[in-house]
């Protein structure tokens, strides 16, 4: 039993050796594990009787020593025995030693029998394992390049539909902005024609011109009317005269009376003298006929004179009322005059403000303009760095494939080289000078030029 | 009569930037988007001269140097004013630029007031 195990194992394990074989395999596995299970069996038996045999011993020896004290004092004869015994004990002792040892053998043979068991499973689940790690190993590799491919074909599409999608966008906003701009330099430039315009002849000054021209106006308006009102004082006159003339148409008129009397007069003498007066009757009655043509005469002028006195005092009333009303409009009009002066200046220095103001936004529009047109160039340089990463990928992508295609390597991924993103190139936020949305600061080209530009 | 300015840049925003700069200026401007279409182009013109020409440095086809080598062979450009445009800014580079025929060097991003007074030094008055 104690030899079968052994032999059955080398057995096996030599053809093992000889033929590659792997069937004995299971049968030297189950052999030695059973060689191993006796092994240790026999030990811990070796090592419970060695544990009562020593027992036994000390209890021996502790019972001698007992007796030998006891002999001692009185009998001498048992030194012989005594020195057997002590032989015994040491003999004893031998023997326990050696079967510790022994044991101790056995185990230590048994872990290595186990070890080295383990390590023939060992070898075994290498072998497969190895084959099989070089399967996975391979087929990660190629797992893992396709995904890496994957990843960097994705990145490098992703950075490619943003580069141009940030291309159209930036572009539409380009356009927008030259349309503002465009429309911001009309507007600019219709100002300053304004302006100018406002020097060559201010609204003020034409204001004051017009102003001038309406007093002169004005001025002449009220002189008329003066006038006539010293014509409608003449016209007065007239009427005075008409009076007079009145008086002296009387007079005519009692004229006229007395030589009808005198004309009746006379025919009356005519007829007292009868025939010799005949003839002077005749003169006496042409008289009166004179008489009576001079008083319808006088009648007709009387009524005349009363006409044009009428009309004459008509006219002076009409003269007179147009005199007062023109020189109340003058007046008046000479009040909203000034008034209208007043606000044409209030209007033209609010024009000249607008102005004013108009001539600063555009200045600062125009600063503005220049930092925008700074702002859009990030976006280049965006673009630029963009491409750097999408470059090394689209590269790392065929790369792979590449690779694939060939032997299914393992590319090692190196970093592409990429300008370090300077960010302390862009503007610091800011505020613009006159009354504007916050942009970016002004910058002082003079400090400027000497590190952006070199002229060779 | 308006000076022309051939702008050289594979960037169409850059282009516009730096064409909305100098039509504000008075200039006419023809543009390239790389070296070689840029020397077609030059060679387009009327005269085969421009006033003044502004290129990138890196470009797809043609880059800004070789570009500027080539046009200094035209007899055309043999005087033209030529200002590299770039992000680049090491000595080296410029240093290449200066030996590739440049008349200046700017560093991006530019200010337009910057570039007007720096193309104002370089044209012959």
């Amino acid at each position: 039993m104690l030899l079968s195990f052994p032999i059955l194992i080398a057995s096996a394990f030599l053809f093992w050796l000889i033929t590659g074989r792997q069937y004995p395999l299971p049968l030297l596995i189950i052999a030695g594990s059973g060689w191993a299970a006796w092994l240790q069996n026999r030990s811990r038996v070796s090592v419970a009787e060695t544990g009562s045999l020593a027992q036994a011993v000390s209890a021996g020896i502790s019972q001698d020593e007992t007796m030998f004290e006891v002999s001692l004092t009185s009998d001498e004869i048992h030194s012989e025995h005594l020195l057997l015994l002590e032989n015994k004990i040491l003999l004893l002792e031998e023997m326990v030693e050696k079967s510790q040892k022994e044991t101790i053998f056995a185990m230590k043979e048994a872990g290595m029998f186990a070890e080295e068991l383990a390590s023939l499973r060992n070898i075994r689940d290498d072998r497969d394992l190895h084959r099989e790690a070089e399967h996975l190993a391979v087929h990660e590799k190629l797992l893992l390049s396709d995904r890496v491919a994957g990843i960097a074909s994705n990145l490098a599409s992703q950075v490619t539909i943003a580069m141009s999608e940030a291309e159209t966008a930036v572009n539409a906003a380009i356009d927008r902005f030259y349309g503002i701009v465009t429309k911001a330099n009309e507007a600019a430039s219709g100002a300053q024609e304004a302006i100018g315009a406002q020097n060559e002849m201010s609204v003020s000054r034409t204001a004051a011109l017009a102003g001038e021209v309406m007093s002169r106006f004005l001025k002449q308006m009220s002189i008329t009317g003066s006038e006539i009102a010293a014509s409608a004082q003449e016209l007065q006159r007239v009427s005075t005269v008409a009076k007079d003339l009145f008086s002296l148409l009387k007079e005519v008129e009692d004229l006229a009376d007395q030589t009808a009397m005198l004309a009746l007069n006379a025919s009356i003498e005519a007829a007292r003298a009868g025939e010799a007066g005949r003839g002077f009757s005749v003169v006496a009655s042409e008289v009166r006929k004179l008489s009576d043509r001079s008083r319808m005469s006088a009648e007709k002028m009387q009524s005349l004179t009363r006409t044009l006195a009428n009309l004459s005092s008509t006219v002076c009333k009409q003269l007179g009322d147009a005199s007062v009303k023109s020189l109340q409009e003058c007046s008046q009009a000479k009040c909203e005059l000034s008034e209208s002066l007043d606000l044409i200046q209030k209007s033209d220095t609010n024009t000249q403000l607008a102005l004013t103001n108009l001539s600063e936004h555009t200045a600062c529009l125009s600063q503005d303009i220049e930092q925008i047109v700074v702002v859009f160039q990030y976006h280049d340089m965006l673009h630029q760095r963009l491409a750097h990463v999408a470059d090394p990928l689209r590269a790392l992508r065929d790369e792979l494939s590449d690779g694939r295609m060939e032997n299914g390597n393992l590319i090692e991924l190196q970093a592409t080289g990429t300008d370090p993103v300077n960010l302390s190139m862009m503007p610091k936020n800011g505020a613009c000078s006159v009354g504007a949305a916050p942009l970016l600061t002004e910058v002082s080209y003079t400090d400027q030029l000497d590190d952006a530009v070199t002229l060779f | 009569m308006s000076k022309t300015a051939l702008i050289v840049d594979d960037s169409s925003s850059m282009r516009q930037m730096v064409g909305f700069t100098l039509k504000g200026a008075g200039f006419q401007v023809i543009e390239g988007v790389d070296g070689q279409d840029a020397l077609t182009k030059l060679k387009e013109v009327p005269g085969g001269k421009v006033d003044i020409i502004i290129t990138d440095l890196n470009m797809p086809i043609m880059d800004g140097l070789t570009f500027i080598k080539q046009a200094r062979s035209l007899p055309a450009c043999k005087f033209t004013p030529i200002l590299m445009l770039t992000t680049e800014s090491g000595d080296n580079r410029k240093a290449e630029g200066k030996a590739a025929g440049a008349t200046g060097w700017i560093v991006k991003p530019f200010h337009p007031e910057q570039m007007l007074k720096v193309i104002e030094k370089v044209l012959p008055s």
